[in-house]
């Protein structure tokens, strides 16, 4: 008798559907393998198809493209050299929103909201490059666009995608 | 609605994990798979419960999974197929004492699985002892002997008692 025919006795087999649960389990595999493997790579979050640069020579950020909610993220924003010793950081109200700040470094002088967004005035260093960090966790999940922008208008957008 | 929701989906993709993982976890669970399983419940459970520890959101996780529970029960009441999709279904290994040795690689299982299953169960040494080996929808081996050999070995006692046959016994006929 066939191997691959089902019985009836001692037992009554399914044979055509234990079959197929062991190819369902054989893609199941290679499905956790992938997984694992877009994990390792940052598909999730925190790996190098994650960590992005965004923005232009005067104000660059570098971030996370892959968040996951109540994960702390960081956004570190670069600042270019200029003659001003007060840089001005806007950012959208879509971020003030999707984003649960815990930490801005250095504390800004000044923070208000103003032109629909969250406006902070930073004291650096003249002539010098600079960098302002913030730290937020992500409170909702999905598409984030977030708008930032310089003193003199010039901004970029980037979008995270938040996992649940 | 957030609890509800998060309880479902880690329900069913837990459900999909484990049932990918295919039966042999579970049926021939180690110490190690013991403490795996222990981790697998804990890297769940913070998802499950999100940051609210209150009372309100465990009853609601509770009564969740234990609707789902009672839903998919009387589903499976209700349609044989669900029943296999849910529980799996028992296969033949081992067929009047004949290892059927494509069935056991698809189930990841070799021949020494049956035979300590057969020691463990019947005190069975060797594969011809074995009438049926069936690998049930839980993931166990149970084992049918064959009924000639066991009174072979037994050498002429009529009595089904396996007592009699260990040794520490002794031999109730030699005495």
């Amino acid at each position: 008798m066939d191997e691959f025919a089902s019985r009836k006795y001692p037992i009554q087999e399914h044979i055509a559907f234990q079959r197929r649960t062991w190819v369902v389990e054989r893609i199941g595999w290679v499905a956790l393998v992938v997984i694992v493997l877009a994990a390792l790579l940052g598909l999730f979050g925190g790996g190098p198809l994650s960590r992005q640069t965004a923005g232009s020579d005067e104000m660059k950020v570098q971030y996370d493209r892959f968040q996951r909610v109540t994960k702390l993220a960081s956004f570190t924003f670069l600042f270019a050299p200029a003659a001003n010793a007060e840089r001005r950081l806007h950012l959208n109200r879509e971020f003030q929103d999707a984003f649960e700040i815990t930490g801005i470094f250095p504390t800004p002088l000044q923070s208000a909201f103003d032109d629909g967004g969250l406006g902070m005035t930073f004291s650096t260093e003249a002539n010098k490059e600079s960098q302002i960090v913030i730290w937020a966790h992500p409170r909702r999940y999905g598409s984030i666009n977030i708008d930032a922008r310089a003193d003199d208008g010039s901004g970029f957008n980037f979008r995270v995608f938040v996992y649940p | 609605m957030d609890s509800v929701i998060r309880a479902c989906i880690v329900y069913f993709v837990l459900w999909a994990i484990i049932r990918i993982s295919g039966r042999r976890t579970l049926g021939e669970m180690t110490a190690f798979d013991f403490i795996l399983f222990l981790i697998i419940g804990g890297s769940t459970q913070r998802a499950i419960t999100g940051q609210d520890y209150s009372l309100t959101n465990a009853l609601i996780l509770v009564a969740t999974f234990v609707t789902i529970e009672i839903a998919l029960s009387l589903l499976e009441l209700k349609s044989p197929w669900l029943r296999r999709v849910f529980n799996s279904t028992p296969s033949l290994l081992v067929e009047n004492g004949n290892l059927m040795t494509a069935r056991l690689r698809k189930a990841r299982l070799v021949e020494e699985n049956i035979l300590e299953a057969a020691r463990r169960l019947h005190g069975l040494e060797r594969l011809d002892q074995i009438k049926f080996a069936i690998l049930e929808a839980s993931g166990e081996i149970t084992i049918v002997p064959a009924k000639q050999q066991v009174r072979r070995d037994t050498s002429g006692e009529n009595d089904n008692d396996r007592k009699s046959r260990m040794p520490e016994h002794g031999h109730p006929l030699s005495q």
